[in-house]
């Protein structure tokens, strides 16, 4: 490599990107194998479960979004997967730096400190996403092949109808949007959480958010009792400006969330302060 | 090459300080051995060194550069072999290739004379490898990244003893004035005879920062069942065929360095032995 500059070097990022990626591809495989394998035998309890629709004999099916009859199961297992395996995944972006002899060798490797952050986000987060799309499609692919062979009405299967549920005739659905969003807060709450701590960074950063979130509902509960507002009391919102709120509450997690990360991956040293 | 300025440090607040107002200066075309007894902070020096902890006050700067800072070109000018250090589990053929890319002087020439020095190969998996066998693959990867400054942890704990001589031999065969090497050990009679210069620590302060050639000038370190020699020696301690000691040189001709007294001088009178290179 040529002599480089000590700020952000492309080549360098890529080089650091192929050095994590050959030391630790069997982890990494590992990962990715494990959410495939239970996407696939989730895929395979979806179509043993819902066969039994896809027959005359059943009186037919109707559902408000799709004539395929196992596409809800399956939009809103995928929906959960997503809420679930992300944060998961996001809570092992800096789960090997749980030792001395880690973190040594990644603070003495020559690379700026942003080449080796961005190349541990890449792999967990964007590298996440990319990952379920894949496995998402695979398990889509799988349960149409699945029902078409064994069910008594094949042309009720419809490939990828689960999509449907993304986009109607008003654009992209809010249901999908709310949870892309969530998707994107607790992604990156999770990945802050795995730069405080090493170890079960996932089941420590779960219950701060879960106190988090009892704290908040307690305080907003206890705002009731003292305004003396009546349960019944709302506040009216549009759907539009509810949308607009969410994508700010978004957006200011998950700067916040990556800039302390950021932060905290500078100061790193090889013992734990705090 | 290197200077530790003042620098303190303490691994929390609650526990005594490793380093307080600690100096020192480490110039190229050396091998420096960093001698101290468990406890002393030698290994905490090294970190401090590599940017690898922040010292609490003070700085070490490496060609112009605070190491804290963890800049690339700093880095990649910095090797540091620890104690204790997990390598992937692939061969060294693809670490070497993966990690030679961010030391520009990386030689693979230079790779496969050490690996044949230590006879190991290529194709042998790191994480199949004992203990001692990873240590050696690691040194020859170090040694092969040719960096201005190689800081070496105990590096021959774990060495069979082929590979303490094969250790002694590429370690000769790599120094040149551009380099400088810091080794630290409690293996005194391992290095002995490798060292240019010698820096003895004890209490977060340095008892002894001198050259070789310095002390074996002054001093003269000889093995003697003389009564009158051993009465009035600086430093006696009884071994097979009489007493290790060490006198004054005024003579000024060198005698084989015998690290183990001089260590023990060090801790022993410290003011003592100083006062002999005023």
């Amino acid at each position: 490599m040529k002599k480089t500059t000590n700020t952000f070097d492309l080549a360098r990022f890529g080089e650091t990107v192929r050095k994590y990626a050959n030391e630790n591809w069997r982890a990494l495989a590992m990962k990715g194998g494990v959410m495939t394998g239970i996407f696939i035998i989730t895929t395979i309890f979806v179509v043993v479960d819902t066969k039994r629709y896809y027959s005359e004999a059943y009186g037919g099916y109707s559902s408000l979004y799709s004539e395929d009859p196992s596409s809800d199961i399956f939009w809103f297992l995928l929906l959960t997967a997503l809420l679930l395996f992300g944060p998961i995944a996001a809570s092992m972006t800096f789960g090997d730096l749980s030792t001395k002899e880690a973190r040594l060798n990644d603070l003495t490797a020559p690379a700026a400190q942003s080449e080796k952050f961005l190349t541990r986000w890449l792999f967990y987060v964007p590298g996440f996403a990319v990952l379920f799309i894949v496995a998402g499609v695979l398990s889509e692919l799988l349960r149409f092949g699945l029902l078409s062979a064994i069910v008594d009405c094949p042309d009720m299967v419809k490939l990828f109808a689960p999509l449907d549920r993304i986009a109607g005739s008003d654009g992209v659905s809010n249901e999908f949007l709310l949870t892309v969003l969530a998707f994107l807060s607790l992604q990156s709450l999770f990945m802050l959480g795995s730069i405080l701590w090493h170890k079960a960074a996932f089941v420590k950063t779960f219950l701060v958010l879960g106190l988090i979130a009892v704290a908040y509902f307690f305080i907003g509960y206890l705002t009731v009792v003292f305004l003396s507002l009546s349960p019944h009391s709302r506040f009216e919102l549009s759907e539009d400006f509810g949308m607009i709120v969410a994508y700010c509450l978004t957006a200011v997690i998950v700067v916040f969330s990556h800039a302390v990360a950021w932060v905290r991956y500078k100061e790193m040293e090889i013992i734990n302060r705090w | 090459m290197l200077k530790i300025e003042n620098i303190s440090f303490g691994y929390s607040r609650r526990k005594p300080r490793v380093l307080t107002d600690f100096s020192l200066s480490v110039e190229s075309g050396g091998v420096y051995g960093l001698l101290g007894r468990n406890g002393a902070g030698k290994s905490t020096l090294l970190y401090l060194i590599a940017g690898a902890l922040t010292p609490g006050s003070g700085q070490v700067i490496f060609k112009g550069e605070n190491t804290r800072r963890r800049l690339p070109l700093t880095l990649s000018d910095i090797f540091l072999v620890p104690e204790e250090f997990t390598l992937p589990s692939v061969t060294l053929r693809e670490y070497a290739r993966a990690n030679s890319r961010f030391y520009p002087n990386f030689s693979f020439e230079d790779l496969d004379r050490h690996i044949a020095t230590f006879e190991l190969s290529l194709s042998d998996n790191l994480g199949s490898m004992s203990m001692g066998q990873k240590k050696k693959a690691y040194m020859c990867f170090a040694l092969a990244a040719n960096t201005s400054l190689l800081m070496m942890d105990e590096p021959t704990n774990g060495l069979d003893i082929p590979g303490k001589s094969a250790f002694r031999r590429f370690i000769a065969s790599s120094m040149n004035d551009d380099r400088a090497i810091i080794i630290s050990t409690h293996q005194v009679r391992d290095i002995d005879r490798l060292l240019d210069h010698v820096v003895i620590m004890e209490n977060s302060s340095v008892l002894l920062d001198r050259p070789v050639s310095e002390i074996t000038s002054r001093l003269s370190f000889a093995v003697t069942d003389h009564k009158d020699t051993v009465d009035h020696a600086l430093y006696s301690q009884p071994s097979l065929g009489g007493y290790n000691v060490i006198i004054p040189n005024p003579g000024g001709e060198e005698t084989a360095l015998n690290l183990e007294s001089l260590f023990e001088l060090a801790l022993k009178n410290p003011d003592l032995l100083n006062s002999q290179f005023v």
